[in-house]
């Protein structure tokens, strides 16, 4: 059993309802610092419902979120990294602005780290973002994202818009990154990829948490891979 | 909370410094358009459209100026921007201060944008000379009646806050409006009238008890208690008392917004 | 370059394995200090904490063992590499056979195959017996 100061993320009985739908059920999960968890799911079954409870960007219908100690609020966001899966950034606005904003706002952000990715992915610091493909739009939120020493990093499907060779940098960038008393939730539906980089991970069908285990535990006892496992569970 | 006003500041200066410029631009060169020897060229027909393309840009500045205080708000809370910053650790009261804030203050320059091109327009070349004599009168009238500049600054607080309750008055609207499952913007508007027509309700159910209902004899002994006052004194009073009544609606939509974005924000 | 993972076991013990060929081939020497858990897990393409893992069993069968002051090294023990290397090529050589026996060669036609090859002087595939 993990002690009260290892927990990171806790939620209780965290339910969601939209507009008769229930989008999050009863969901109860504990998460450990120093983990890679991989949030697993179809379409539509609760990842991205989640990860906003988490933010406090939508308020539970019941339950609560407790990150580090507190509820979602200014010090939950001060320790939680977060990647939407969506484009958040102003378009008028320069990589380099983006990075003061970040800096000015975040005491964790890492202006150098920042500027090493930029460079090592070539992405221009003084290109405006409306200028930029969809690809390096998503690559500079990640940068963004990544450059903080925060302990929760939340990542909103973060590989699926780049190419192969972008997401294996992206991967290795996120495991170097996180320290020992981070951890990182990783929402995806491109398992095969990331299942070797995962310590465990969540499954979600239709906002209820169906399984919550080690990856080498499910290959242990299902002998297969948590993407095989993930296509019977989820087969249509 | 100074971060936020200067990334507010720098996302509303970039689209309205430059209007303010093109504006008072407009109006230099309609004045010079505007003096007999130009009225006579080509039978004044460059001028006629130079003074239509200002006015047209006299209004484009009040429109630009309310386009941008509502845009600022819903795209960048209440649209996707929001997922950015509702996750800066920031409070939620920072966010509506420093909004309102800088609104204010777009407010403020646009008036005073408009002000000085028309001044620009009437006086042609005798401006500065009438700025001038307007600033020395202005010095005397202080001198003469120290109670003028009282008078003044209650105006101006009276203006702000004002300003203030107008914007707010938005953010409500808009806070309100983003509740809604669909249709966010027209649910903001429908909100607007709704509340704009209870506010009305409101305010005539007062004046009507003023004049008839219990609030009568209130009203009555306020003016029999007031009837031995200076008359500088009670326009303090009365200016001082209308800055409270615009700030009660002021504080009633800062309540609201507050409590929609702390506790119902539901980003989609 | 990543490390060749399989989908159906495990990962620690996969990692396993190919750190304990790495000990047999000579890539990691005997006594030699192991690379930090970061930088293997880096290497692998795996996360630390699964490659902690897999080291933490290397250590439980005595290939490695780690100095509290200066780290991870390999194991001194040359005849425990030997004896295990040998226990990996018995491993693949039963393997082989069973993969033979199953085209449905015997013993002895796999040992009069391998002779020949060995005799055409073509090194290149298997020379272990």
């Amino acid at each position: 059993m993990e002690q009260q100061r290892n927990e990171l993320l806790v939620c209780t009985g965290l339910t969601k309802v939209y507009g008769g739908i229930r989008a999050l059920d009863n969901l109860n999960l504990t998460i450990g610092r120093g983990r890679f968890v991989g949030l697993l799911g179809p379409n539509g079954s609760g990842k991205t419902t989640m990860i906003k409870l988490i933010n406090g960007l939508i308020q539970p219908t019941s339950g609560t979120v407790v990150v580090d100690g507190f509820l979602p609020g200014v010090h939950t966001h001060s320790v939680v990294s977060y990647l939407p899966d969506r484009g958040y950034l102003n378009d008028w606005m320069r990589v380099t602005d983006l990075i003061a904003f970040f800096a000015d706002f975040y005491a964790d952000f890492d202006r150098v780290k920042a500027n090493d990715m930029l460079a090592t992915l070539n992405i221009s610091p003084l290109a405006r973002l409306k200028t930029l493909s969809k690809g390096t739009k998503e690559k500079v939120q990640l940068i963004l994202t990544m450059s903080r020493k925060a302990q929760l990093f939340l990542l909103d499907e973060p590989i699926a818009g780049v190419d192969p060779a972008a997401r294996d940098y992206i991967l290795n960038t996120i495991l170097s990154n996180y320290s020992e008393d981070a951890s990182v939730l990783l929402s995806t539906h491109l398992i095969a990829d990331i299942e070797r980089v995962l310590d465990e991970v969540i499954f979600l069908k239709n906002g209820v948490m169906t399984l919550h285990e080690s990856v080498d535990t499910i290959r242990e006892e299902h002998g297969k891979s948590v993407d095989m496992l993930f296509r019977e569970v989820f087969a249509c | 909370m100074l971060k936020l006003l200067k990334y507010e500041w720098k996302a509303c200066a970039r689209i309205c410094l430059p209007l303010y410029a093109a504006m008072l631009l407009m109006s230099v060169f309609s004045a010079l358009m505007t003096t007999d020897a130009a009225q006579d060229f080509m039978n004044g027909i460059p001028t006629a459209i130079l003074v239509m393309l200002y006015f047209a840009m006299l209004v484009a500045v009040f429109v630009v100026t309310a386009v941008i205080l509502i845009q600022r708000f819903y795209k960048n809370l209440l649209g996707d921007e929001g997922y950015l910053m509702f996750t800066l650790p920031v409070t939620v009261a920072q966010h509506i201060w420093s909004k309102v804030i800088v609104a204010i203050a777009i407010c403020f320059l646009s008036g005073i944008v408009a002000l000085l091109s028309i001044g620009v327009l009437g006086s042609g070349t005798g401006l500065f000379a009438d700025i001038a004599m307007l600033l020395q009168q202005f010095g005397h009238v202080i001198a003469t009646k120290p109670n003028t500049l009282g008078y003044m600054l209650e105006g101006i607080l009276l203006l702000v806050l004002s300003t203030a309750s107008g914007v707010l008055y938005l953010y409500l609207c808009m806070a309100l409006g983003h509740l809604a499952k669909k249709h966010r913007v027209l649910m903001s508007v429908v909100w607007y009238f709704v509340l704009s027509t209870v506010a009305q309700f409101l305010l005539s159910f007062v004046l009507l008890g003023v004049a008839t209902g219990p609030l009568q004899s209130l009203a009555e002994a306020l003016q029999n208690l007031l009837q031995g006052v200076p008359q500088q004194t009670m326009l303090h009073g009365i200016l001082l008392g209308f800055c409270f009544a615009t700030a009660i609606p002021g504080a009633i939509c800062y309540g609201g917004t507050y409590y929609v974005l702390k506790n119902r924000l539901n980003l989609e | 370059m990543q490390w060749q993972l399989r989908g159906d076991r495990p990962i620690y013990q996969q990692l396993v394995e190919i750190l304990t060929e790495q000990i047999v081939s000579g890539q990691l020497e005997a006594g030699g200090k192991v690379p930090a858990v970061r930088e293997l897990a880096a290497q692998a393409g795996v996360n630390p904490n699964t490659m902690q893992r897999a080291l933490a069993d290397m250590e439980r069968e005595g290939l490695m063992y780690t100095n509290r002051t200066s780290g991870r090294y390999v194991t001194e023990d040359k005849e425990m590499i030997q004896k295990i290397r040998e226990q990996i090529a018995g491993d693949r050589i039963t393997e082989f056979l069973v993969g033979m026996s199953q085209l449905g060669f015997s013993e002895q036609e796999v040992y009069n195959l391998l002779k020949k090859r060995h005799e055409e002087g073509n090194t290149d595939g298997t020379t272990e017996k």
